[in-house]
């Protein structure tokens, strides 16, 4: 059984009259010391579909259907008091620039006790032992824990955040963006430290970026997303060897690395995404795609896995 | 992109011992404290040839954005010069420098906030030319500004003259900047982070419009950006900036394939790879950047350096020649084992 188990996921915004179908129909696996990567442009629902597994969506926020199955237990239908022994201590979140949610007035190592005090019922003393000790996992030195956020790097702020966050042992790390705010060479450290929190404790993540790249470093599997849709999701290699889906295969050759040839002219897709109040029937890049077949302007493709572990959702595969 | 040879062999842009220190004790503390500077930028040296595409790239507070202002002289120059073809921009008077202000253009990062929010894209096109008076009929400015608008593939130019800032993607946005930036038909541009703050297929756009605009206009640029890889995709060659310094130019090739200096070679592999193929050595380097208020001496890198030794605590290293066109500011330049 997967540990955490995304089934036709639908999370939309309610804005007065209209609905903005920001997930629309979202499913994926997570297994237990695995890694999967949420890729995909803005706007395209990844943010929304980790703030519903975590229950965070604002007030307009609804998830209409589907249900997330954790160790087999729908949290979708949970009360927020269940959600909340859920929350920090199951799963976890770091958010972009999450350093800016420091508390400025508050000393660091107070600030990674906390989730132990209210959510463990940690002593105040045991409560700071612990949290020392989780600066030192993070490569800081334990004494800076009664500095104050302010006298931390943006790299550090960022560690600190994830300290908290895995402050009561989680088994599920939700972390959005979180490098996207960071110099290359310490987002090659806070990159470094989740591959050792993955190998050494077992730590599974859901790693959400626009940056396929960085993806690709951390993570075993790679789900891209498309106008409120999985297009395509498969194990990291296998996505970059053989992707199958339209959008995969361009959204790779559009993005520079030094790994291409910098006198061929980087690929575009011309268009845009489609507004998610209303959008046309069919499948939603249809618009956009130079393999469009009459079908994928009037049905939806259904997602099929096509090879072990290798989904994807076009009609060119079914 | 296509490579293309610079045309002439003339350089468009020289840069010498360019200083930017802005000094951090100010107003009345000033009476009473001794002086402190932050040295944005400390004596550096590069020049671009016409037609040319020099990427400076760095980490934050390496300099490389306060260089790019410096030259269009949007901060004040501490000390050095800067030759635009041929002539020293800091010697001339404000009437003089605003007749240079239309050879040199620069657009900024943010797509967002660098266009007046309450200005139509015609107005803002369009507000270059009506400023420095040079076009009487308003039948010809409009050809202008559709020319302009044309070329930045923002087409057709009737449907987006009208729009304001905020009907525009970010895309659009940019494009806009552009076309406002090319009405004066400039010589050299500076790219402030250009393509940032935009998603990848839009990015991948604007890369290849700036590429496309070179060739056609003959256009010579500045690229600022902390992508190494997008510099690597449009520049002919790339500087390293650390701390105000740079310390390492060279073709785009070599700094990216065989760099030298111990600080490129660890900001190259630490780039992460889409193939997600470890790379055999990624050097990340740890230590802290020393505060660039208080540098010690010796150089800057000696807090991190793989390879530091006690010459790099004593003295700043020179700026030496490793190859054709390819200088390293390191003590040991002339003996570094290649990747």
């Amino acid at each position: 059984m997967a540990l955490l188990d995304i089934d036709g996921l639908k999370t939309y915004y309610i804005i007065g009259d209209e609905e903005v179908k920001a997930v629309d129909g979202v499913s994926f696996r997570l297994e237990e010391g695995k890694s999967i990567g949420l890729a995909g442009e803005s706007g395209c629902g990844k943010t929304t579909t980790v703030h519903s597994i975590m229950r965070i969506l604002p007030p307009v926020g609804k998830i209409v259907a589907g249900h997330i199955y954790l160790e087999g237990r729908d949290i979708v239908s949970l009360s927020d008091r269940e959600m909340n022994e859920v929350r920090w201590k199951q799963i976890s979140i770091v958010f972009q620039a999450a350093q800016d949610a420091l508390n400025p007035i508050v000393k660091v190592e107070d600030q990674i006790a906390e989730p132990l005090i209210a959510h463990l019922n940690y002593g105040a003393k045991e409560a700071l032992w612990k949290a020392r000790e989780l600066l030192r996992l993070m490569g800081i030195d334990p004494s800076r824990g009664s500095d104050y956020p302010h006298q931390f790097s943006g790299g550090m702020k960022q560690r600190v955040c994830i300290a908290m966050a895995l402050a009561c042992d989680p088994k599920i790390l939700i972390a959005d963006e979180p490098t996207t705010a960071l110099d290359v060479m310490v987002q090659a450290q806070i990159l470094s430290l989740m591959k050792d929190l993955q190998k050494e404790y077992g730590l599974s993540m859901i790693y959400v970026s626009h940056d396929l790249s960085v993806l690709s470093e951390v993570c075993d599997n790679i789900a891209v997303m498309y106008a409120s849709k999985i297009c395509e999701s498969a194990e990291t290699a296998v996505l970059h060897k053989s992707p199958m889906h339209p959008y995969t295969k361009k959204l790779l050759k559009c993005v520079t690395t030094l790994e291409r040839n910098p006198e061929e002219e980087l690929e575009t897709i011309s268009g845009a995404p489609p507004l998610l109040i209303n959008p046309p029937p069919g499948c939603r890049f249809q618009p956009r795609c130079e393999h469009a077949l009459p079908i994928c302007a009037k049905e939806d493709p259904v997602i099929i896995e096509t090879q072990a572990g290798h989904f994807v959702a076009c009609h060119l595969y079914s | 992109m296509k490579r293309v040879e610079p045309r002439e062999n003339d350089v468009l842009l020289s840069v010498n011992s360019l200083k930017v220190y802005f000094p951090t004790v100010t107003g009345v503390a000033a009476l009473f404290k001794k002086p402190q500077y932050l040295k944005a930028v400390d004596d550096i040296n590069f020049e671009i040839k016409r037609g040319e595409v020099l990427c400076l790239v760095g980490e934050s507070g390496s300099g490389k954005t306060t260089t790019g202002l410096a030259i269009l002289r949007l901060v004040d120059v501490t000390d050095g010069r800067i030759l635009f073809k041929g002539e020293n921009i800091l010697n001339l008077e404000k009437k003089q420098m605003r007749r240079l202000r239309s050879k040199m253009q620069i657009i900024f990062q943010d797509p967002y906030e660098s266009l007046n929010p309450r200005m139509t894209v015609f107005q803002i096109v369009s507000e270059p030319l009506r400023v420095n008076r040079l076009v009487r009929e308003y039948t010809h400015l409009v050809d202008r500004v559709k020319t302009a608008l044309r070329s930045v593939r923002l087409t057709p130019p009737e449907r987006f003259m009208p729009k304001f800032p905020h009907e525009l993607s970010g895309g659009e946005r940019q494009r806009a900047s552009l076309a406002s930036a090319l009405t004066l038909n400039p010589e050299l541009i500076v790219a402030d982070e250009p393509v940032s703050n935009l998603d990848v297929s839009t990015k991948a756009e604007v890369l290849n419009l700036l590429a496309k605009l070179k060739r056609e206009l003959k256009l010579t640029y500045l690229f600022i950006t902390h992508d190494i890889a997008d510099a690597y995709y449009i520049s002919d060659r790339i500087g390293v900036m650390y701390l105000g310094k740079i310390v390492e130019i060279g073709p785009k090739e070599i700094v990216v394939k065989d760099p030298v200096h111990p600080y490129t070679k660890a900001l190259i592999s630490v780039i992460p790879t889409p193939s997600g193929r470890m790379r055999t050595e990624r050097i990340i380097l740890g230590g802290a950047v020393p505060d660039p208020v208080n540098l010690p001496p010796g150089c800057r890198l000696n807090t991190r350096c793989p390879q530091v030794a006690e010459i790099c605590f004593n003295s700043e290293p020179e700026m030496t020649r490793v190859g054709p066109n390819h200088f390293v500011a390191c003590h040991f330049a002339k003996n570094q084992p290649t990747l």
